[in-house]
């Protein structure tokens, strides 16, 4: 470190606190080799004085005292401004239970309605497919005693035309 | 350890990288009880660092009239950001970077209203000026008196220096604040905070070399 830079450090230190013996004879040594310094440190030695020397400002005895009453009062504030809130709203928010309470128990209603006509329709629909295969049956239910018989009569085998144009 | 300050209002000084246990500074162990709606707690810092706040404001704004409504102000917020607070960084630190803000917003704010004229008549009785301030100092002793005028050209000096640059001569009277720490209020790294504070010693210095020179600080005794 040069010696500049540790001489900047050294009146650093000065700015906040009493130099050491060692910064002291340091101080001093740099002092002596550079003819212009003392006088700079001097004025430096002189302004920190005078900085630390500046009158503490006059603080009234009731200075806390006021500091809390301001805090008891903003803290008042922030109350009477929450209820303030709440009060505007809760008119409308006196009907809220009970409204909630009805859009339930409607949207239930709906629901179940929607369920059983859902599934009467599908009821319907089966029978309906039921009575499309029933409408081409004839009227009198005993002929349907024999049904597989006549059924297999009436499965034919195709005509043999050879044989008939032999017999013709 | 690097530091990486991240200046946050209102919310703290947030450093990622840095972890401090409460233990390590009984006022950031008080604010948390603030935090939990400790008053007395609470009263306690505003005890221990009035004074400090309010000379740091008034040397800020010049103004001793407004300095203790705004250092009351700054206590306020510290009270209404408790449930913010987070143990991230020193308690002065986060105070005083509340106090520079609203110094600062106060600032502006006179420069978007400028002061009356203190020269302005009186409504009512045109041959008095609008203010009358008492001369304190005519019946002081010589040393006093030298003090006085010693302390008032410091002030006047230190008036006429930028923000920033005041902001920093002023934490450094601080003794419980680090560089690193004034660092953090300011919003910029350590070699721009030291930077500052030579800059803004070099001026007053030339401001007050008459002063300097003639050794009329030595032998003055508080």
């Amino acid at each position: 470190m040069n010696n500049n830079a540790r001489y900047q450090q050294l009146r650093e230190a000065s700015w906040r606190r009493k130099l050491t013996e060692a910064e002291q004879a340091e101080l001093r040594a740099h002092l002596a080799a550079q003819p212009e310094a003392p006088a700079d440190w001097d004025a430096e030695v002189a302004l920190t004085e005078g900085l630390n020397r500046l009158s503490a400002v006059p603080v009234a005895s009731n200075f806390t005292a006021r500091v809390l009453q301001a805090v008891e009062r903003q803290t008042a504030v922030q109350s009477r401004s929450r209820m303030a809130r709440w009060s505007d709203w809760w008119p409308s928010l006196r009907w809220a239970p009970a409204t909630a309470s009805a859009v339930l128990v409607v949207g239930v209603s709906l629901l179940v309605f929607h369920s059983q006509q859902v599934a009467t329709r599908m009821e319907v629909a089966e029978s309906l497919v039921a009575v499309a295969d029933v409408k081409s049956l004839p009227a009198h239910a005993e002929i349907l005693k024999d049904f597989e018989a006549i059924r297999r009569l009436s499965q034919t085998p195709p005509a043999d035309e050879e044989l008939i144009a032999l017999l013709q | 350890m690097a530091h990486n300050p991240k200046p946050c209002w209102l919310t703290g000084v947030c450093y990622t990288r840095r972890d401090m246990p409460a233990s390590a500074d009984p006022d950031a162990a008080l604010m948390l009880r603030v935090k939990r709606g400790d008053k007395q707690a609470f009263a306690g810092l505003v005890d221990k660092y009035k004074q400090p706040v309010v000379n740091f404001v008034c040397r800020m704004l010049r103004d001793e009239t407004e300095a203790e409504d705004l250092a009351q102000n700054v206590f306020l917020q510290v009270y209404k950001s408790a449930h913010r607070y987070r143990v991230s960084a020193k308690f002065s630190t986060w105070l005083f970077t509340i106090a520079r803000n609203l110094c600062l917003n106060e600032i502006r704010r006179r420069s978007r209203h400028p002061a009356e004229s203190l020269d302005a008549p009186h409504p009512e009785h045109d041959d008095q000026p609008l203010r009358q301030f008492e001369d304190k100092e005519t019946s002081l002793p010589p040393d006093a008196l030298l003090r006085g005028e010693l302390e008032q050209k410091i002030a006047q000096a230190l008036a006429t220096l930028p923000e920033n640059q005041r902001t920093a001569i002023l934490l450094c009277r601080q003794e419980d604040l680090s560089y690193e720490e004034i660092a953090d209020v300011l919003g910029c790294s350590l070699s721009a905070t030291k930077s500052l504070i030579h800059r803004g010693r070099e001026t007053l210095k030339q401001m007050l070399k008459p002063y300097l020179q003639t050794g009329a600080w030595k032998g003055t005794q508080k």
